[in-house]
């Protein structure tokens, strides 16, 4: 029985060695390849904010006005204006990165000329532009309002020009230099003296900003008076948002605070003027970045629309969900009511206009810093108002990016509002380039 | 031996289990996402491609979210910290950062929890995580939660002017007020107490008070040291870790330690990808340095082509036309460079066209008017510097060569206001509104002064 057992055993022996040299092998083996095990799983969920919309019921098709650029453009601010060449409007852009103010004119041929209105002297960073009779001598002046440069600076690189027309030669004339970035100059006559005055927001560099009061003696000689020293004032549209018969104002301030201030104008100007903060979020990082007055509801009275979208605090811009267009409706009495029309990411610029020709008041919206990542991100969207206030978002276009204004107007002369946008591409990613750029309403929905 | 074979053959398969259950879950573990690289350049897309394919670790999905971060792919670091945290539950620092990108996204809710955790697992930099709270309730429109978490968070000098802020909004104009009493003894001359300090002037209807405060607030140019700047800091560091932002700085650092053939193939490398400012400059003051003056002047063409004109590049263009001889052209140049910017660089324009009017035309009215333009510009670096003496000579320097400037005439005012000279304070800014009676700031320094007892 014995020897059966050890001659089993001897049969068993080389089975029984390679099982535990087996036992021994599979750890080592496991030990010696973990680091070479390649991850095959499925990658991690990744979450977006939405970056793209319904594409557009109305079909417009986009017209560039300049040739396709190389390079990131930089404008700042646009302006239709009636042309003397034929139907089409004219377009006038302040143009950050060369220190011009031009004028876009669409030619017989189907071409758009440009004409640079400031030949005399450049420009330190045209922000915004107004085309206006200031001298009151029956032609347009153009006012213009300059950041400085499109780095943010303390120094005092701001200024307000105007470019006075003295039979088709234009003189660039400073009505304030030595101040810090200014971002916008409005026109009135605000003391009622027959004369044009002016209110400036000085964005400011660091933290010193100012909203500024120049009263016109009729000369162009302006007394400038501080109203607020406040930093991050970015728009001062004009109106009688008070229905009293007299022109107010209202400073959309971002930086430090995120509100609008308006100014009561008692009729004789602003050095008296009452203040009523008529919105204000505790959400520094809201981003306001533009404003625009219009009557949106068509009840009488002067509402705001406000872009929400400035995103500029780190080197790289991110989404967020507060962004996209506010309204403040006029409630009477400087008691407005907020309320957010659209989530879209980055926007910087919105422009009022109907236009599906329903009679009610669209919107149009730009987007400087939505998530390019996303190769359908919008950049160019229209807000269809439903007769109600009441908002759907619909994408014009995803191509060009980084744009950062939008103004809206029948350019081509067929009755339907198109919308006119400028692109303003400093930042990554460097592609998909416009200048400016028309996006004509053909004035059929799908 | 049957049973030791037996035995043997369990052990092997609970081996084979054991180490094929771990097989799967490092072979089938999640992967990190993959961005949109096509939107970056190649230095960057290798980089993060390279990360996102090594990474195994814990540690590694912790850096791979900083990276996605820095480069700006804020879903997928969101995403990718997650996971880390997933696979660290027990590390501050994956919380932390995974609260501070959760709060670039708007996500303010789910960042304030990570915070929290952060500060649960013991994050050496609590105090900052709670101030992010606080800023995030502040975010979601939530003040009265905003206030708790500055509270908690009030050691930090910018926490406790975010609570005065709050108080300010609320009307609580005197609690306010002392708070900034403290955050000045914490972090003296900081401009944003002095604006807040002004605006509650305002609010108590004291408008000269809230004048005067405006006035001083104008010279400051330091910020109250911010947890925000502090990671900041950290996401431009780590940006320049990889990618494009690294290639770029060691070109730059080759061209400081004037490695020129290297240098100028590194730049020349990093360029081709993208157009940046610091290495475009750096290519210029490049080629300056080895004398390559033509193609210095094509790389500024180019940069004001792309960039517009700046009293800087104006400067260097008319340096670079002077070396080439073009006098005339240098001349027009820095003329520009003052027209269009009253910073340093318009300063040195002055020097430069002052020193050519008085040198080679011997024009010495013209040169004298160009180093009073240079001296007031000077004056006005000094005030915002609060140089006030330096701001005072150079102040008296452009009176003197030019008596005819209003704007001289206020930077002396403005000068000798901060060296405590009110008497002649008040007679500069006279000086100046005979000269220019609607120069608003000398009629505002005039009335401050008018209010203050001598």
């Amino acid at each position: 029985m014995g020897s059966i057992l050890n001659s089993e055993r001897e049969k068993n022996r080389p089975l029984a060695a390679a099982l535990v040299v087996s036992m021994l092998v599979i750890p080592a083996v496991f030990y010696l390849f973990n680091d070479k095990i390649q991850a095959r799983g499925k990658p991690v969920d990744v979450e977006r904010i939405r970056a793209n919309f319904d594409p557009s019921k109305i079909e417009f098709s986009r017209e560039s006005l300049l040739p396709n650029p190389e390079f990131g453009q930089l404008y700042a601010n646009l302006r239709l204006l009636p042309s003397a060449k034929g139907d089409w409007m004219d377009v006038v852009a302040a143009d950050c990165r060369t220190g011009q103010v031009t004028r876009l004119s669409h030619e017989v041929d189907g071409s758009w000329s440009e004409t640079v209105i400031n030949q005399d002297r450049l420009l330190p960073g045209p922000g915004g532009v107004n085309p206006v009779d200031f001298d009151g001598d029956g032609d347009i002046d153009y006012l213009v309002s300059c950041i400085g440069g499109i780095q943010p600076t303390n120094d005092l690189v701001g200024r307000v020009c105007l470019l006075q027309n003295n039979d088709g030669v234009f003189e660039t004339i400073d009505i304030l230099k030595s101040v810090r970035r200014v971002t916008d100059a409005q026109h009135g006559d605000f003391d009622n003296d027959g004369d044009l005055d002016l209110v400036v927001a000085v964005f400011g560099g660091l933290l010193q900003g100012q909203i500024l009061y120049l009263e016109n003696d009729g000369n162009l000689n302006f007394t400038d008076h501080e109203l607020m020293n406040i930093s991050g004032a970015i728009h001062v549209p004009v109106g009688d948002f008070d229905n009293d018969g007299d022109l107010d104002f209202a400073a959309l301030v971002s930086q430090e605070e995120e509100e609008v201030i308006a100014f009561e104008n008692p009729g004789d100007g602003f050095v008296n003027a009452k203040r009523h903060w008529i919105f204000s979020s505790s959400n520094f990082d809201l981003g306001t970045a533009g404003m625009v007055a219009t009557d949106l509801d068509q009840d009488g009275d002067q509402d705001f629309l406000i872009a929400l979208g400035d995103n500029l605090e780190l080197i790289n811009n991110a989404a967020q969900p507060w962004h996209g267009v506010k309204w403040l409706e006029n409630k009477g009495d400087w008691n407005f009511e907020s309320h957010q029309l659209a989530s879209i990411g980055g926007i910087y610029g919105v422009a009022p206009a109907d236009f599906d020709g329903d009679g009610d008041i669209d919107v149009a919206a730009v987007s400087m810093f939505n998530d390019w990542s996303q190769d359908q991100a919008a950049s160019v969207v229209w807000l269809e108002n439903d007769g109600n206030q009441n908002f759907k978002t619909w994408q014009v276009a995803s191509d060009p990016i980084q744009l950062s204004c939008v103004t809206c107007g029948d350019i081509n002369n067929d009755g339907t509002a198109d919308i006119v946008t400028g692109s303003f591409h400093f930042r990554r990613p460097h592609l998909k380039f416009g200048s400016i750029d028309a996006f004509l309403n053909p004035g059929r929905a799908k | 031996m049957r049973r030791e074979i037996s035995l043997t053959l369990v052990v092997i398969a609970i081996e084979c289990i054991v180490f094929g259950y771990l097989y799967y879950q490092k072979a089938f573990q999640p992967t990190p996402p993959q961005p949109n690289l096509a939107v970056v350049d190649s230095f960057t897309e290798e980089d993060l491609n390279f990360f996102r394919d090594t990474t195994k670790e814990p540690e590694d999905w912790h850096w791979l979210g900083q990276a996605y971060m820095a480069a700006g792919y804020y879903a997928e670091a969101k995403a990718t910290f997650a996971r880390a945290a997933e696979l660290m539950p027990l590390s501050p620092w994956v919380a932390f950062d995974n609260g501070f990108c959760l709060s670039r996204v708007g996500q303010v809710v789910e960042g304030n929890a990570e915070f929290q955790r952060a500060i649960d697992l013991g994050h050496p930099k609590a105090a900052d995580a709670m101030y992010f709270i606080g800023r995030n309730h502040l975010r979601n429109e939530d003040p009265e939660n905003a206030e708790i978490a500055f509270r908690k968070a009030v050691k930090i000098p910018l926490a406790k002017f975010e609570l005065a802020k709050i108080l300010y909004r609320r009307g609580e104009l005197d609690e306010a007020e002392t708070l900034l009493t403290e955050v000045v003894r914490a972090e003296k001359g900081t401009v944003q107490t002095f604006v807040l300090r002004s605006q509650i002037e305002l609010k108590r209807g004291d408008v000269p008070g809230a004048e005067k405060q405006s006035i001083e607030a104008d010279s400051k140019w330091v910020r109250i040291k911010s947890p925000f700047g502090e990671q900041r800091k950290r996401l431009m560091e780590n940006n320049s870790k990889f990618g494009f932002y690294l290639k770029a700085k060691e070109a730059m650092a080759k061209v400081a330690q004037h490695e020129n053939r290297v240098a100028r193939t590194k730049v020349k490398e990093v360029l081709e990808q993208e157009f940046d400012l610091m290495v475009h400059d750096s290519f210029i003051k490049l080629d300056i340095f080895v004398g390559r003056v033509k193609e210095a002047l094509e790389l500024i063409e180019e940069r004001i082509e792309r960039f517009g004109p700046s009293s800087s590049i104006l400067l260097t263009l008319g340096d670079v036309r002077k070396m080439r001889g073009d006098d005339e052209l240098a001349l027009e140049a820095w003329k520009q460079g003052i027209d269009i910017n009253s910073d340093k660089s318009a300063r040195d324009c002055c020097k430069r066209v002052a020193d050519f009017y008085g040198g080679q035309l011997a024009d010495k009215q013209k040169s004298l008017l160009y180093q009073a333009i240079g001296a007031e510009l000077y004056a006005k670096e000094g005030i915002l510097l609060e140089e006030f003496e330096l701001a005072n000579k150079q102040a008296s320097l452009a009176v003197k060569y030019n008596p005819d400037s209003a704007e001289a005439f206020y930077l002396l005012g403005r000068s000798e206001l901060g060296l405590g000279m009110t008497d002649a304070a008040a007679k500069s800014f006279s000086r100046c509104l005979e000269l220019e009676p609607t120069h608003g700031r000398s009629l505002l320094c005039l009335k401050t002064l008018k209010g203050t007892p001598k």
